[in-house]
């Protein structure tokens, strides 16, 4: 498939975090010489079109066949390839299983990036909406989940998530995405990071929710209320020091995702919060119900997690503080 | 590929005669390994693991170009178990070629031993990769072909797949895909006994006509006799001179070969418990003496 000529895909932004991954990859190919990129006919939506075209010779393509795929990145990695499996979320979870063996039961240094997570596709409509993924691959042995907030954090991410040796499973998105971070910002796998200072309530966000937090943030300060928002980029292995820290700092907290919120990072959160320092903590995502058609702003308005909603939680979050034993 | 002086002990070439009079010799092994260590478990797999031992005899004793001493060599052939339940028989045939101790590979599907129930590459680093799902290993070898051409290492990769396993969807994505990629170094070979776990192929779900469905599919297929050592040998010796095609060997096979009472029963595909009368019986079919089984199932 020529990628000139081509019609403009609907959609497209030069600041989604798929065109962020596919460029990123794409410059560092270079720096990595056993890295190998592996597609299921969907390098167009996942921003690896850009690597195609500089690499053609990296580039393998598997067809419309996810489990052989996966598990083939299994078999590439244990000859001393770098493969990074690329798809849509939804169809790299129906190989879930061949991710569990061929990869991370063997340790293999395979990635796996999954664009088209959550509502933030918009109108290919809820059958194309993953919402499970963070808690499907959160509970294989071993595997590290990654979900960047911004084009400038994917760019960084990609290159630590080569860097690092191991299985890696990294959400991008479909949609434009706000850009939070400056050519200062910095990422490192597993921990997480304050973007803003407050003592009332700590929001924990990943994904595309950081950048409502922050909105969410502003909300609540015409309020009165001085809310700490965390970039929770990494949500396995998790930060559970800052997350402690925030806890005994606040006194609650509210996570936001773009997921279910069972099993995602809420959970990870509360697993990490109540081991340490427990408070009350409401939950921001996806309340057990698949999506539907929309456009993704429409979507997250509709499955209450904007950012009036997170503020909405955190007064709710703050209205419990003291009601621990 | 490598020649028959690998296991020939003697100073003298050896002729075609000593090389299959040996891999004879290995599977009998393998086969009485199996039974033996299957009863010690008191659980394992027995059919399939009995059907592929002279499959596994030929690859691990004339063809497949790997070393003990050099478990992590790049250059080195892979074989992959991609019927992963029949490990009783890799176990065996790996301990056999010095892989594993023989005695340590008794110690089957048990608390702290690195011959799980599955073959597990974290434990043993020889089998490769782990197996146990079907259909993932064939894969596996499909990526490891893959990964070797693209590192311009000129060596092969073989995955060993049961009939019941042609059922999984998986296999079919990595058949089209090797065809595809033109994958010449990819080496599959089919331990058709024709029964799976609860019934025969075409009680539970048919799969002739099989080698039109391969050669449809792009491979160079080879149907032979799984348990005929010279017509093993030749055509892994043929199929490994094939081009820009993967090859194929449907190996027509007996499940539960060698043990007269399991011979063509599904009854042992599953995992059974062995007892001891079963396990006696077997061996003596195998051709094991008193001796023998005594070291085989007490020591």
């Amino acid at each position: 498939m020529s990628d000139n000529n081509a019609p403009a895909l609907i959609g497209t932004s030069g600041d989604s975090l798929r065109e962020a991954f596919g460029k990123a990859l794409t410059n560092l190919a270079d720096e990595f010489p056993k890295l190998v990129v592996l597609d299921a006919d969907v390098a167009g939506g996942t921003g690896v079109h850009h690597f195609r075209k500089a690499h053609p010779d990296k580039f393998i393509q598997f067809g419309i066949a996810e489990q052989n795929m996966v598990a083939a990145a299994g078999g590439l990695a244990a000859v001393g390839m770098l493969p990074v499996v690329t798809g849509f979320a939804v169809f790299l979870s129906r190989a879930f299983e061949q991710t569990r063996l061929s990869i991370a039961y063997c340790k293999r240094n395979a990635k796996i990036v999954a664009s088209h997570p959550g509502l933030d596709v918009g109108p290919d409509g809820g059958s194309a909406q993953a919402l499970e993924d963070i808690a499907a691959f959160r509970a294989i042995p071993g595997m590290t989940v990654i979900s960047p907030a911004d084009p400038k954090e994917m760019e960084l991410a990609t290159r630590a998530m080569l860097e690092f040796e191991g299985p890696v499973y990294m959400r991008t998105g479909r949609s434009a995405a706000k850009r939070l971070f400056g050519d200062d910002h910095t990422f490192e796998i597993g921990k997480g990071q304050i973007l803003r200072n407050g003592r009332d309530v700590t929001l924990v966000a990943c994904g595309v929710e950081v950048a409502r937090a922050l909105e969410a943030a502003e909300l609540l300060e015409t309020d009165g209320i001085d809310a700490r928002v965390v970039n929770m980029a990494t949500i396995k292995p998790i930060d559970a020091k800052l997350l402690k820290q925030c806890a005994a700092e606040t006194g609650c907290m509210v996570t936001a995702e773009d997921h279910n919120i069972y099993g995602g990072l809420g959970s990870a959160v509360a697993e990490a919060v109540t081991q340490g320092h427990p408070c009350p903590i409401e939950f921001v995502g996806l309340n057990d119900t698949f999506g539907s058609s929309g456009e993704p702003d429409e979507l997250a308005a509709h499955y209450q997690i904007t950012a009036p909603f997170i503020a909405e939680a955190a007064r709710r979050a703050i209205a419990r503080k003291g009601s621990l034993q | 590929m490598m020649t028959a002086a690998k296991l020939s002990t003697q100073h003298s070439a050896p002729t075609e005669h000593d090389l299959e009079a040996q891999i004879a010799e290995a599977a009998r092994f393998v086969r009485r390994h199996t039974i033996a260590s299957i009863y010690r478990a008191t659980s394992g797999h027995p059919g399939g693991a009995l059907s592929c031992a002279d499959l596994l005899a030929c690859l691990f004793g004339a063809e497949l170009n790997i070393w003990p001493t050099a478990v992590n060599d790049r250059f080195r052939d892979r074989f992959v178990l991609s019927k992963g339940h029949a490990c009783p028989a890799l176990y065996a045939i790996g301990a056999y070629h010095g892989f594993c101790d023989k005695a340590d590979a008794l110690n089957l599907r048990r608390l702290g031993s690195p011959f799980q129930g599955h073959p597990h590459v974290r434990d043993l680093p020889w089998v490769e990769t782990s197996t146990g799902s079907l259909g993932q290993g064939f894969s596996v070898a499909l990526g490891m072909a893959m990964g070797m051409k693209l590192q311009k290492i000129n060596a092969r990769a073989y995955a060993l797949l049961g009939d019941g396993e042609l059922q999984e969807g998986q296999v079919w994505e990595a058949a089209m895909c090797a065809a595809h990629h033109k994958l010449d170094n990819l080496c599959a070979i089919i331990d058709y006994n024709k029964l799976q776990s609860d019934a025969t192929n075409d009680v539970i779900m048919r799969l002739e006509p099989l080698a039109d469905k391969w050669r449809a599919f792009g491979w160079m297929v080879f149907e032979i006799d799984g348990h005929n050592i010279p017509e093993i040998l030749a055509t892994l010796h043929r199929a490994a001179s094939t081009h820009e095609r993967p090859s194929v060997l449907i190996a027509h096979t007996v499940k539960g070969k060698g043990v007269p009472y399991m011979e063509g029963s599904p009854a042992w595909h599953g995992s059974v418990k062995l007892t001891r009368e079963q396990s006696v019986d077997a061996l003596v079919a195998l051709g094991a003496d008193q001796h023998e089984i005594k070291e085989l199932l007490d020591v």
